[in-house]
């Protein structure tokens, strides 16, 4: 008879051991799967009641159903002295506890503007289990309605909000979409100052289209949740084309439509945009391989700030009817590439009048004097951007 | 029978990727901390440091060709050679649980969606056991295995943190003060006792053309990768870097495809966390080859049965102590780590000299 390997077996059984040990080390999923345990917040709106903190949290919960309709989305809603009290007030109503991992975007109320947000946004950076992704926005009025808006194309407000703020969006310097890592670099910067999407809601007529539904049913409420009062009206659609900017975390003000799409040229990586231009002759540019920034530089001692832009410019559109053989040649003329560039330098120059006069540094004139010269910025740095030398270099090649 | 032989290679491996994967986790947000955005600097200089006392010991192991213990003893006899690896036995046990409380909390972040309980931990515990009752040869064996592990997994995760990166946040150099550095340095010297391990590895390993150079500058190079790192987790998070914990887990984020597909980057850093484990585990192998020296018998598995009763003592009672835990590491370990990783390898060289000329006489 084979004699039996003691060593051989005991090194195996222990291999066995280690093995299904490290799965229990390095996953959480043993526990049975609790629906309730897997709802999660997939945004978030803050509004803020003298001291009192509002968190309204959209909620995803997958449901067990065989109709296809398998997640439903609530909004809920959690009071308290700061943020973390008011999503465990979250948690006392509903039972699960709320991961923020997945939530994508924080809204903050008109009401935030008030204070210094990082009162509020704080939590954010101190909690582990929150990553620093969600994508941040500030909302007209409160932002409890704002996530509980029906919307006009069917989707929750988070989901829409999210579609409006997306990466592709923000490639066509329409939106200045941020998230919760850019703006705490930014104000804890010597610039101090930040700015994230503003967005109103507009409300639609009836037959401005159906909703959709799809796998969802939004706006309904838990307990004492918010949001009735935002989808008592008709659907809502929103527009996110302005920016708020804050200087030392305070509400500095809102930068209009022209001067959101200049702080996108500048701060984004914009990669197709468009913009209108001409006098007697309307013409829209289309442009490309957008390069555009912020430099500082040192003449006689003193800083000079240098915004710069360029692109390869198209004719998109013109006011008035074309021949094809004109289309077709695609040379962009002269005069129509000069006036793109003064459409440019002009947003460019209302946006940083705009920030001289609210003293926010959005376009970062100090952390770039801070970084590249040093010297400068302990003599100049406290003039800035309100003392800002400005000079514009914008320059429009034509595609063809 | 116990193998403690090592090659070169190996050596050079433990240096490099062990080196560097225990100091992956929560260092650079310490070193953040105290030394902004010049982080990459109090690293590079520490490593400089350990790199030459790494360097010195290789030579001191070429040139007699005797394990520490037999150098010791030469010079000083038994007793004393004893009561110094029941130092070091001490000192490598106490080594090896700050990174692995920060194992502990990192698994607790990153792997898990709420906070677990500490009993989860216990399965290191058994793997601990069974790696650290190996020799010295396993050691090795096991370096060369994390070795492609961990090199594809940093550059996984560096190439997934790239487009983030915004590098002019690593200026100015000249803001800050050169004693922030020191004091970064100070903070984090505890974790560079690559002199003290080199001690252990003396006379174990058959020398090479160059050895010491190549040992040496795997040493530098492990350090370089965590200076690299460092860089990297503070051009992603700029002035936030100093609350992000467990910058490895960080630095891959907001890699473009992770919004859609999920947590991918963590296939990596489950992967790295394999070599991470690997390297608090050399703390209690070498810890268990010091007792074999001390008590003359090779029991290393009662051996590291008990060193790991230790640990699991002091996981139960530092447990939510972490800022304790920390404190003490860069202030008492970073004491112990001067005197085993620095003085007593240059105390090695004097022992060398006095048994020349014993000799001689």
């Amino acid at each position: 008879m084979k004699k039996l390997n003691v060593r051989r077996i005991t090194a195996v059984l222990y291999a066995i051991l280690i093995t299904a040990m490290a799965f229990l080390f390095f996953t959480n999923d043993f526990g049975l799967v609790d629906i309730r345990k897997t709802a999660v917040i997939i945004g978030a709106g803050i509004d803020v009641d003298g001291e009192e903190v509002s968190v309204t949290a959209q909620v995803a919960i997958p449901q067990p159903s065989e109709t296809g309709a398998n997640t439903q989305y609530i909004e809920v809603e959690g009071k308290g002295v700061t943020v973390a009290d008011a999503l465990n007030v979250i948690n006392k109503k509903t039972g699960f506890y709320p991961k923020l991992v997945f939530c994508k975007l924080l809204v903050l109320g008109e009401s935030c503007s008030e204070g210094n947000i990082f009162e509020i946004l704080d939590y954010f950076y101190r909690d582990d289990y929150t990553q620093l992704t969600p994508v941040v926005a500030m909302c007209e009025g409160s932002a409890a309605e704002l996530l509980a808006s029906k919307m006009r194309f069917g989707n929750t407000a988070t989901v829409s909000v999210e579609r409006l703020l997306s990466d592709e969006a923000k490639k066509s310097g329409n939106v200045s979409t941020v998230n919760l890592k850019i703006v705490g670099i930014d104000s804890h910067s010597p610039s101090k100052s930040c700015y994230m999407p503003y967005i109103r809601a507009q409300e639609q007529s009836a037959q401005g289209g159906e909703q959709g539904g799809g796998g969802s049913s939004s706006g309904q409420q838990s307990g004492d949740s918010a949001g009735s009062s935002g989808s008592s009206g008709g659907k809502q659609e929103f527009l996110c084309d302005r920016t708020a900017v804050f200087s030392d975390g305070r509400f500095a003000g809102v930068l209009t439509e022209e001067e959101t799409f200049a702080l996108n040229l500048l701060k984004n990586n914009v990669r197709h945009v468009f913009i209108p231009c001409g006098e007697n002759e309307l013409q829209t540019l289309s442009l490309r391989g957008c390069k555009g920034g912020v430099r500082v530089k040192e003449e006689g001692g003193v800083p000079e700030i240098e915004i710069y832009f360029s692109a390869v410019a198209q004719i998109a559109d013109v006011n008035s009817a074309e021949s094809p053989p004109s289309i077709s040649d695609g040379v962009v003329p002269e005069d129509v590439l000069r006036a793109g560039e003064r459409a440019i330098s002009g947003r460019m120059d209302a946006l940083v009048s705009s920030l001289k006069n609210s003293g926010c540094d959005a376009l970062g004139f100090r952390t770039l004097l801070y970084r590249f010269h040093y010297p400068l910025y302990e003599r100049y740095g406290d003039g800035l951007p309100s003392e800002a030398n400005v000079t514009y270099k914008v320059n429009l090649r034509s595609a063809g | 029978m116990l193998k403690n032989k090592l090659s070169v290679r190996q050596i050079c491996i433990i240096m490099c990727v062990y080196g560097a994967a225990s100091k992956l986790m929560l260092y650079p947000t310490t070193m953040a901390a105290a030394c902004g955005n010049l982080l990459w600097a109090s690293i590079l200089l520490n490593t400089a440091l350990q790199s030459a006392i790494v360097w010195g010991v290789c030579f001191l192991s070429e040139r007699t060709g005797v394990t520490f213990f037999e150098l010791v003893q030469r010079g000083l006899g038994k007793t004393v050679a004893r009561i110094i690896y029941a130092v070091y036995a001490v000192y490598f046990l106490f080594s090896a649980f700050a990174p692995m409380v920060e194992q502990q909390l990192m698994v607790h972040e990153a792997f898990y969606d709420t906070i677990p309980s500490i009993l989860v931990f216990l399965p290191f515990f058994i793997f601990a056991v069974y790696a650290g009752s190996k020799g010295l040869t396993n050691a090795g064996r096991t370096a060369e295995i994390c070795l492609p592990v961990f090199a594809v997994t940093v550059f996984l995760l560096l190439v997934m943190s790239a487009m983030e990166c915004d590098f002019s946040a690593l200026l100015p150099f000249g803001a800050r003060k050169f004693s922030e550095v020191l004091s970064g340095c100070g903070r984090g010297f505890f974790r560079f006792d690559g002199g003290a391990v080199m001690l252990m590895f003396m006379g174990n390993y058959e020398k090479t053309k160059r050895s010491s150079l190549k040992i040496a500058l795997s040493s530098a190079i492990g350090g370089i990768t965590v200076a690299a790192v460092a860089a990297v987790f503070w051009a992603v998070y700029s002035d936030l870097a100093v609350v992000q914990y467990f910058a490895i887990t960080k630095i891959s984020i907001f890699f473009s495809a992770i919004s859609l597909i999920g947590r991918t980057d963590l296939l990596a850093v489950y992967a790295l966390d394999i070599a991470m484990l690997f390297s608090i585990v050399l703390n209690i192998q070498l810890a268990s080859y010091a007792l074999t020296k001390v008590f003359a018998r090779p029991l290393t598995s009662i051996y590291s049965l008990a060193l790991n009763a230790v640990l699991i003592v002091l996981a139960f009672a530092l447990n939510n102590k972490f800022a304790l835990v920390q404190s003490l590491a860069s202030s008492v370990l970073g004491w112990a780590t001067l005197a085993c990783a620095y003085v007593l390898p240059l105390a090695a060289w004097g022992l060398k000299f006095m048994g020349g000329r014993r000799e001689k006489a």
